[in-house]
């Protein structure tokens, strides 16, 4: 076997040094003063309620919103008092703030659960069918869908809440300027036609 | 020599860094759906976290929270098509697709801190900590749905929901069946 020169020996040990050290020695010691993650434990998932539903889902909006709130503390009368004196905001602001970003989803759709027997009437090959009327049906901001820009002072659960409900309706606000209702009604009537022709009725009248 | 140059290199090839973070979808807008959810699982689940993991950090904090999650399934109406129904006469046979889940909701008011303890040299869990446990729960959540046994449930439920329907445009033998399945439910 051919033995190879020593440079390109020194060299390929040079840069497997190299790669050792940067990505092995200095990592590690940066993982020193680094804080470990918090992990929660394995809890079983108890099922609370099943319940029966009938929601033609014809429209989702995705969407992103910020919502930010500011609350005043006890110091804060202090310090705007004494920033005014000043004429100089020389203390920071002691007030409580929070701006959060949300990616979530808006569901338009018409619940079908609300059909009863006059809903739907048959005259030999021609269908009349009355949908219930279109409505936001859901609006999904979950925990992973939230991004925290902006967080000073103690926030309690509650406090936080009604900050991402903010989110939540102007969420569903601008899914509302966007029309998704009437854009959901005329799918819903699409999908409900398409269905009874499928079927093989030649009239079909949906509203 | 040369075996050992080999290995060195498959080496540092396995050992590169791969970034793969989770996107969120780029974007954003309206999306025509043709989803039928004909059932709506309630769960709950306990959030238990102990913050006591940093060697540096003096004294620990621990978190109770519970969640309840919101998960609806059933199947998507663009797959029914001509080929989907039997008719004869009052009898009708039709085939649906296979159910799915639609949607997985924690609203933020089903989010609750039950209790916090933190230690003198601590700082309390901020917002952004309390979104981290949960989004960890939401996983957990996602993770177990198929146990949960909500894609059968959607099949008996979707089957109940059609069979009414089609009893309502005068159909007096329905029977359901799933593609790729054997039928859910016959009423006769």
């Amino acid at each position: 076997m051919r033995k190879l020169p020593r440079p390109l020996i020194a060299l390929l040990v040079i840069v497997v040094a190299y790669w050792l050290f940067t990505n092995v020695v200095v990592p590690s010691m940066r993982n020193i003063f680094k804080s470990k993650p918090v992990v929660i434990d394995e809890t079983p998932i108890l099922i609370k309620e099943i319940k029966s539903i009938g929601q033609l889902i014809t429209y989702t909006s995705f969407d992103e919103v910020v919502a930010d709130t500011t609350i005043k503390t006890k110091g804060s009368a202090f310090v705007n008092n004494f920033n005014r004196i000043t004429r100089l905001p020389i203390l920071p602001s002691a007030d409580k703030e929070l701006v959060l970003i949300g990616r979530g989803k808006v569901l338009a759709g018409s619940d079908l659960s609300l059909l009863t027997d006059s809903s739907v009437s048959i005259t030999k090959d021609t269908v009349r069918v009355y949908l219930p009327k279109v409505q936001i049906l859901d609006a999904i901001l979950n925990p992973s869908d939230f991004e925290t820009f902006v967080e000073k002072g103690e926030w309690t659960n509650e406090e936080v809440i009604l900050v991402k409900a903010k989110a939540r309706r102007k969420m569903i606000d601008h899914a509302i300027q966007q029309n998704i209702l009437p854009k959901a009604d005329a799918k819903a009537k699409v999908i409900m036609e398409d269905f009874l022709r499928n079927m093989g009725y030649k009239h079909v009248y949906v509203f | 020599m040369q075996k050992l140059i080999l290995i060195i290199l498959v080496v540092l090839i396995a050992c590169s860094k791969k970034d793969k973070d989770e996107e969120k979808p780029g974007i954003l807008t309206l999306r025509e759906m043709s989803d039928l959810a004909t059932v709506e699982y309630t769960v709950t689940k306990v959030i238990k976290a102990s913050d006591n993991k940093t060697w540096f950090k003096m004294g620990d904090r621990k978190i109770l929270m519970s969640c309840e999650a919101h998960i609806k399934a059933g199947i998507d109406m663009s797959g029914i098509n001509e080929n989907s129904f039997r008719i004869t006469d009052k009898n009708i046979e039709v085939v649906l697709p296979q159910p799915k889940v639609i949607s997985v909701s924690i609203p933020p008011e089903g989010i609750k801190t039950e209790y916090e303890e933190t230690g003198v040299f601590r700082d309390k869990f901020k917002s952004q900590d309390r979104d981290a446990l949960a989004t960890q729960a939401e996983q957990h959540i996602r993770k177990s749905i198929d146990s949960l046994g909500i894609l059968n449930q959607a099949k008996i439920n979707t089957s109940m929901f059609v069979t009414g329907f089609l009893k309502r445009l005068g159909y007096e033998n329905i029977v359901i069946k799933y593609n790729g399945s054997f039928p859910q439910n016959s009423m006769q």
